[in-house]
């Protein structure tokens, strides 16, 4: 019998060839080496344009795509609670207390995009799952879906974000953390 | 490689997060291996925002370098560079001290949450 041969996912919130941003053009840049190599590569992620964008609009069409001779999963995102995220995101800035239920809201806000994660739990055993930068909903609840196939890349800051319950819940949970 | 198929509750995996994160609701961790009691019930809203206050006095604890420039005409360089060098030599000894502070400053703090916390459990027993 044959062996399965898994392919490597990169799960990020956003997606372009010219999306800014550190961990964004980190994972370009692995990603098409790791493509090169050989091996079978694929992004997935939201319809969002990118970081500066709206997050609850879908830029893109969800479905799939080939871009830069990688294999692109686009999910749709619903509409979020802005003013309840940014009122919370901004005690994380100020690195004020943040209770649970605060950071359960903002989690649930940042982006909603069920789709991904549906997927991924549909398709877990052909991957290896990358997730790229920490923080995000996609890595939080994205890395619990497959644990032991999960590399998280975290690209940690000194931030407020990185002391809350959910980090330190999410940030146990896989196989690998990945630092650079 | 092979892997086992198996199905995954991914809404489940989900709710059991936020489940998580809500059990923790009682403390908040401040910095590495450091929790706060920060949200109990049995002391004021005003003792658990002290409490949270002091945590982000104690980590801004440090003395700045502060040399105020001499206007003596042709000699003022040379006292404003002997002035630096008694400062940096007096700071050296001083943030030594500063930093055994914040340590005890710290270890005070987390003592504070921790009975705090010990009285948030005995009060719910």
């Amino acid at each position: 019998m044959s062996e399965k041969v898994l392919k490597i996912a990169f799960v990020m919130p956003w997606y372009g060839e010219k999306a800014p941003g550190g961990a964004e053009s980190e994972a370009r840049r692995t990603m098409k080496r790791l493509a090169t190599a050989g091996y079978e590569v694929e992004v997935l992620t939201t319809c969002i344009r990118d970081f500066h964008a709206n997050w609850s609009r879908n830029h893109y069409r969800a479905g799939v795509s080939e871009e830069g001779g990688l294999v692109v999963r686009r999910f749709p995102v619903k509409r979020r609670n802005k003013p309840l995220f940014d009122r919370i995101n901004f005690k994380f800035m100020q690195r004020q207390a943040v209770t649970a239920e605060e950071e359960v809201t903002w989690l649930d806000n940042l982006f909603i995009c069920p789709e991904l994660y549906h997927y991924m739990g549909a398709h877990a055993a052909d991957y290896i799952f990358f997730f790229i930068p920490y923080m995000f909903p996609s890595t939080v609840y994205g890395c619990q879906i497959a644990p032991e196939r999960s590399v998280v890349v975290p690209c940690l800051h000194d931030e407020g974000y990185l002391y809350s319950r959910m980090q330190k819940i999410a940030l146990a949970k896989p196989r690998v953390l990945l630092f650079r | 490689m092979r892997m086992e198929e198996k199905k995954i509750d991914v809404d489940a995996i989900i709710r059991d997060i936020r489940v998580q994160i809500l059990a923790e609701r009682k403390s908040q961790t401040i910095g590495e291996g450091v929790e706060l009691n920060l949200f109990g019930e049995t002391q004021s809203p005003a003792f658990y925002k002290a409490l949270y206050q002091a945590w982000l006095l104690q980590q801004d604890l440090s003395v700045e370098m502060h040399v105020t420039e001499s206007t003596i005409p042709v000699i003022g360089r040379l006292i404003d560079a002997l002035r630096g060098l008694v400062h940096r030599l007096v700071l050296f000894y001083v943030q030594r001290l500063a930093e055994q502070q914040k340590k005890i400053n710290e270890q005070l703090i987390v003592a504070i949450s921790e009975l705090s916390l010990q009285q948030d459990s005995s009060d719910e027993a």
